[in-house]
């Protein structure tokens, strides 16, 4: 049986960039199922390599930012997707690409296959535990997709909550 | 006037970015780092029960939630009016140790470290923690995974969950710390002290026996005199949990010592209309601009200002090497106490030998009979309406404010955070390596590398601010000409 990692990533007090946390929430109050995880991590590269450890498959949802994005759009990415991620160049930690390749290559188990969700936000730099208007109406989407997902890679033998 | 802008951090328009301005020589005139200020945290706070604040400001940052966990803590001892027993004084800066092993080995082999291990000249794509591992072997790399994942283990055991502990409360800790545990924590700090030592030899074999290196260590691009900021022990030794704060003026002798409490009778800050930021200065001394020396108020609170601000370290292998480095400096002691080091590459040394002193106080936290103490908390009797906690984080001196009514309920609350104390000295490093690579108007080579060399040495803190999902992260430097007209982009797409 796959063992799946669902991990919702961003900062709860932050507004939109806790969408990602939200989406967890929901996921894991859908599922009771003992071969998939649900977690919520708050930092990228190494903190996230931690959370994966040990899995054969992980879904990653997360808010993003485009330029001109419109608030609220889903999309759904592989890892291949991101050459890096900014937290490589300047700040505290290593891309997404860096920190599973360090797992791999230290011995541990990394999932073979990853996907990550962006919704896009509106708002990332006012203290708020509330998502905005638009991204807050992604989060069933998004639920709803990952739901369908997970049903395809354990060919519908997922144990849900009832109700 | 040209600008130059460098970008490495930016999610939108206008924050987190690095801006150079240069003047009609095409010299640099001045530079500073815009970090993104995440609003309402004032308004977000005020209303709720003072108890719930460990738990909400460790939310702020993804990267050291433990420390605002025990400063927001330290915080509610004195609101409540209540002095934790040792016990349990004890069992929080044991866990603040164990943080403080994890956090540095993460700095110095994913952000410092590969400057030098892979090399400063080194393409950046290389230039990162795999580039490190491929230098020194696989066989590091698992034991720095291991070290991270074991501290982590203590942060559970002790605080209740690995990430974002909850054990803190006011006057002392929400559970004892088993025998069994004990035993553990005990076998890890051992782990600990054996894997600082190593890590200090790598320092000394990659880094200080190589004369390129040492001579960018000790080169003028990056040397500041200004005071330093550290929290020290009755002994005037380094102690991240607890003690008062001592300032060292760039000559070395003592500016001022105080209580933490007391930080705004010391400590102001001054706002520009070209930031976000705001810049903490010395108050009795002055804001006299972007400037080192006797008579500017800047100071700075990083690993190396902890160092410089202590008379020794508080375990006898930490002091070997605290000796060590000074003696390589040539500072000479006065009073029983060396004179600062203004090479602030040699931060990178001086977090090493923390890392060494945190895993020994964790040896001497672990093999202390009274830490397994059942005891660990004194039961708060009153609200008194007000509490300033105060401890090291890894990147400088981290303060809680808050005052609430008589129920407990927030009414205002003031942080500031450990990166905010060195706004104004990664500013002045920023602009020495970009005026020792920008001469007139030509930008030379290597801007880009020294550049980020000047900042991440301070282990600024982004974290909160870049997780998120991003696409590229090009890091870019705009060069504007007299009239603000772009005229030339450096631009590096990792």
């Amino acid at each position: 049986m796959k063992k799946i990692v669902v991990v919702g990533l961003g900062n709860p007090i932050i507004s939109d960039d806790g969408v990602g946390i939200k989406v967890a929430q929901a996921i894991s109050e859908t599922l009771q199922d003992e071969n998939i995880a649900v977690k919520e991590v708050y930092a990228g590269g190494l903190r996230l390599m931690d959370a994966l450890v040990g899995f054969d498959h992980a879904i990653i949802i997360d808010a993003m930012l485009h330029v001109k994005g419109t608030p609220g759009t889903i999309k759904k990415f592989g890892v291949q997707d991101f050459a890096a991620t900014r937290n490589i160049g300047s700040s505290h930690d290593m891309d997404l690409n860096s920190a599973i390749e360090l797992g791999r290559i230290s011995g541990l188990k990394m999932p073979q296959t990853l996907d990550i969700w962006g919704i896009e936000a509106f708002d990332i730099l006012s203290f708020s535990e509330n998502l905005t208007n638009q991204v807050s109406e992604a989060v069933p989407k998004v639920v709803s997709s990952i739901l369908h997902d997970i049903k395809a890679l354990t060919n519908d033998n997922v144990s849900l909550v009832r109700g | 006037m040209r600008r130059v802008t460098i970008d490495p951090i930016s999610r939108l328009e206008g924050h987190g970015k690095i801006e150079i301005f240069l003047n009609e020589q095409g010299n640099v005139e001045n530079a500073y780092l815009q970090i993104p200020e995440l609003r309402g945290f004032e308004q977000f706070v005020v209303g709720r029960h003072v108890e719930d604040m460990p738990i909400i400001t460790q939310r702020i940052c993804g990267v050291c939630p433990e420390a605002h966990h025990l400063a927001a803590v330290k915080a509610l001892d004195g609101v409540f009016g209540v002095v934790p027993n040792s016990a349990a004084t004890k069992l929080r800066e044991l866990l603040y140790s164990a943080f403080f092993v994890a956090d540095h080995t993460t700095h110095f082999y994913a952000l410092g470290g590969p400057d030098f291990i892979v090399g400063p000249e080194a393409p950046p794509l290389e230039r990162n923690i795999l580039g490190v591992f491929h230098k020194v072997g696989l066989d590091v790399a698992k034991q720095v995974i291991a070290c991270r994942q074991r501290n982590h283990n203590v942060i559970k055991m002790i605080g209740g969950r690995g990430l974002h502990p909850t054990g803190g409360l006011p006057g002392g800790w929400s559970k004892p710390l088993s025998q069994e545990d004990r035993v553990d924590i005990e076998k890890i700090a051992k782990e600990n002290i054996e894997f600082a030592l190593f890590s200090l030899k790598t320092f000394d074999d990659i880094v200080l026996k190589n004369p390129t290196y040492l001579s960018l260590v000790t080169s003028e691009i990056y040397y500041h005199e200004t005071y330093y900021m550290g929290l020290v022990d009755a002994n005037n030794c380094v102690n991240f949990y607890d003690g008062n704060v001592r300032i060292i003026a760039p000559d070395g002798s003592e500016f001022a010592k105080y209580e933490a409490k007391d930080y705004a009778q010391h400590i102001a800050e001054i706002v520009f209309s070209w930031s976000y930021l705001k810049f903490p200065y010395l108050k009795q001394i002055g804001w006299k601009g972007f400037v080192g020396g006797m008579d500017s108020g800047v100071y700075c609170a990083t690993p190396l200002a902890r160092l410089n601000c202590s008379d020794k370290m508080a375990t006898p292998k930490a002091q070997e090497q605290f000796e060590s480095m000074y003696q390589t400096f040539g500072c000479k002691k006065v009073n029983g106490k060396y004179q600062p080091i203004h090479f602030r590459l040699a931060t990178h040394w001086a977090r090493l030998i923390e890392l060494l002193y945190a895993a020994e106080r964790m040896l001497e936290l672990a093999t202390d009979p009274e830490i397994i103490s059942p005891n660990v908390r004194v039961i708060p009797k009153e609200i008194v309406g007000e509490g300033i906690g105060c401890v090291e984080a890894p990147r400088g001196t981290l303060t809680h404010h808050y005052v609430t009514d008589k129920n407990g309920i927030v009414t205002k609350a003031n942080l500031i955070v450990g990166t905010t104390n060195n706004y104004a000295p990664i500013s002045m490093s920023i602009k020495k390596a970009a005026q020792k690579l920008i001469i007139n108007g030509n930008v030379q080579e290597g801007l880009l590398n020294k550049v980020e060399m000047a900042f991440r040495l301070y282990d600024p803190c982004f974290s909160c601010a870049t997780h998120n999902l991003p696409g590229k992260m090009p890091l870019e430097i705009d060069i504007h000409d007299a009239q603000g007209k772009v005229m030339q982009t450096l631009r590096r797409d990792l």
